[in-house]
């Protein structure tokens, strides 16, 4: 159970959120009895969901697709209202969605636009200013501040449908930003944008929080996001919490690997005399990889170091996609064996 | 209270805005009048042989229904909700602070108004022709706008409870269409309730669509006398479906699943 503490922006408290669906049957005299008798299943999209988020945080969501990522923002957000359990968003309700809760949030989804597609992104921002009781100072300042961050200035008077999917995206944050939510919701932000339109996509989200103080929850399927962003990740699979923590606590669940990466010019040094030997790798050509528990990886170094032939030496940590992998396979795993009965 | 028309209005005038940017959709939009012209073609040759009506109130009749079916909303709102619950625009309104029930009616009203321009052309020049006959009667045309305002609201309440089934059927098309139809009929566009056997025209007449429709039309054209059980309809149908749509609307938030974001 998640405690709420002074400094909590978010807190989610044992949250589930069911859906019912009809069952669906093949072939059409099926079809037809299910007419008759239709049959419906409860498919839970969270279970027991719980942690918090604290002012001026960056929290990422990771999971692969259907884990509940979405579906926990949009309990947040208030979007949907929580089968049981508790949402509790700067002290609101959020499926009550009390205006003052409303204003003070700002929801961004990577795959559907809130902006009108048929006038310019000048005219929709308009409309927010009014919505959101902007005085025309705080617009302004607003609307500068955004339109020399996010480049607006040449594209803002065009017609959102016109616009390329990096110049929609930028257009996005700055009609989410407008009103400057104290809690941003980011749901895929960067998806489908090339790389420049991504890392000017972080460097915004960034300076945002650092200028207003503001709490973020991200989620992406783009593991750079997450690691330049947030600073503490949960990670989500089959409805449920699976792991929260920091990056660096992530990359330890493998068991605290780490990744000796050997480069060598013309002969491959010879690994016979070490115990380890069969565990390396050869990925490609003249690059050996080697993954050793983290308090070996020093002294192993020194073995290798002290080789002939080797012309380069490197350590790293490996990738975040290793650990979680493990943790959803993990979970997969579980939640296949509770379903045997 | 201003702040909020202040706001309603920006909505309008952005939705305004987008109508006027296609020209070819605005152009189409203008033609709402012509279906009420036909059944009033129709019916201005049986009003001359009936004796119910004459053609003159006929004339008048239809006139009315035009003005009344082109600032009708109920089916612009019927048609409207359910692509905006699935295509998720839904959830980006209901994100808004302000009355999201409002806000989903903003679309219709400009496309109301935009599509009731040409009548300030069409209106005079069929009631002069066509010699269209109304009532003088002070305390009957006040009597009539003010039920057909009151009709006005109880459609629009009732189209959208209508429209929350979007929510609950998968398959919304069929039903809000089945709905469109029901309205021709009991709103009295297809013929007044003069024409109709006693049980239909009762259906008629005590139907929130014939009061902004067919009932401003009969009173108006001097058809029908003003009667006691029109306000007490009117007024019992704002507040059974204003208090329907209050229980409705939560439930309908709840049941809600925000797809397609």
């Amino acid at each position: 159970m998640a405690s709420i503490d002074e400094d909590s922006v978010v807190t989610l408290d044992n949250v589930t959120r069911t859906f019912k669906v009809a069952e669906r049957t093949v072939g059409f005299g099926d079809t037809v009895r299910g007419f008759f008798h239709r049959k419906y299943t409860q498919i839970p999209a969270i279970s027991n969901v719980a942690f918090t988020a604290c002012s001026g945080e960056i929290l990422g969501v990771l999971g692969p697709n259907g884990s509940g990522k979405t579906t926990t923002l949009k309990c947040i957000s208030g979007l949907l209202t929580p089968t049981s359990g508790k949402v509790d968003v700067m002290g609101f309700t959020p499926h009550e969605r009390d205006p003052e809760f409303l204003r003070r949030i700002g929801f961004i989804m990577g795959q559907r636009s809130q902006l009108h597609p048929d006038v310019s992104v000048f005219d929709s921002l308009q409309l927010r200013k009014v919505i959101y009781s902007l005085s025309d100072d705080d617009y302004q300042a607003s609307l500068n501040e955004l339109t020399e961050l996010l480049g607006l200035a040449e594209f803002g008077d065009a017609p959102v449908r016109q616009l390329s999917l990096g110049q929609r995206m930028r257009c996005e944050f700055a009609a989410a930003l407008l009103h400057r939510p104290s809690l941003v919701l980011l749901d895929e932000p960067t998806i489908g944008l090339d790389f420049d339109a991504q890392a000017s996509i972080r460097r915004f989200v960034e300076g945002y929080v650092r200028a207003h103080h503001a709490t973020v929850l991200l989620t992406s399927h783009y593991l750079a996001d997450i690691e330049a962003l947030a600073g503490r990740v949960i990670v989500m699979a089959k409805g449920h919490i699976a792991f929260t923590g920091s990056l660096a606590e992530l990359r330890h669940m493998d068991g605290g690997h780490q990744l000796i990466t050997i480069q060598y010019t013309e002969v491959r040094p010879d690994f016979s005399q070490f115990s380890w030997e069969d565990k390396v790798t050869e990925p490609k050509p003249g690059e050996i990889h080697l993954e050793v528990l983290r308090d070996e990886a020093p002294h192993i170094l020194a073995q290798v170091g002290a080789l002939s032939g080797v012309s380069a030496l490197s350590l790293s940590d490996p990738p975040l996609e290793t650990a979680l992998s493990q943790i959803y396979a993990t979970v997969s795993s579980e939640a296949d064996a509770e379903q045997i009965p | 209270m201003i702040a909020a028309v202040r706001k309603y209005g920006a909505w309008v005038r952005l939705e305004g805005t987008a109508v006027a940017a296609y020209r070819v959709q605005l152009f189409l939009s203008l033609f709402g009048w012509v279906v009420p012209l036909a059944f009033m073609a129709l019916w201005n040759t049986a009003a001359s042989n009936s004796g119910v009506m004459t053609s003159g109130q006929s004339t008048a009749y239809y006139i009315v229904l035009l003005v009344a079916t082109n600032f009708g909303i109920s089916g612009d709102i019927i048609f409207s909700f359910g692509p905006m619950v699935y295509s998720g625009e839904l959830s980006t309104l209901l994100m808004m602070p302000y009355s999201s029930v409002l806000v989903i009616l903003a679309r219709p009203v400009v496309t109301a108004v935009i599509r009731s321009l040409p009548l300030v052309v069409i209106i005079p020049l069929m009631a002069i022709a066509m010699n269209a006959s109304f009532t003088r009667d002070p305390l009957v045309i006040a009597a009539a706008v003010g039920l057909g305002l009151l009709g006005w609201i109880s459609t629009v309440a009732f189209s959208w409870l209508y429209a929350l089934a979007a929510l609950w059927v998968g398959k919304w098309n069929g039903i809000m269409g089945l709905l469109s139809g029901v309205q021709w009929v009991l709103g009295g566009l297809v013929a007044p309730s003069a024409f109709m056997p006693t049980w239909l025209a009762w259906c008629m007449r005590l139907s929130p669509f014939w009061l902004a429709e067919g009932g401003m039309g009969e009173l108006l054209a001097g058809v029908m006398a003003l009667q006691w059980w029109m306000p007490v309809s009117a007024v019992g149908w704002i507040v059974v479906l204003g208090l329907l749509f209050r229980l409705a609307w939560p439930r309908a938030m709840r049941r809600f699943e925000a797809v397609g974001i």
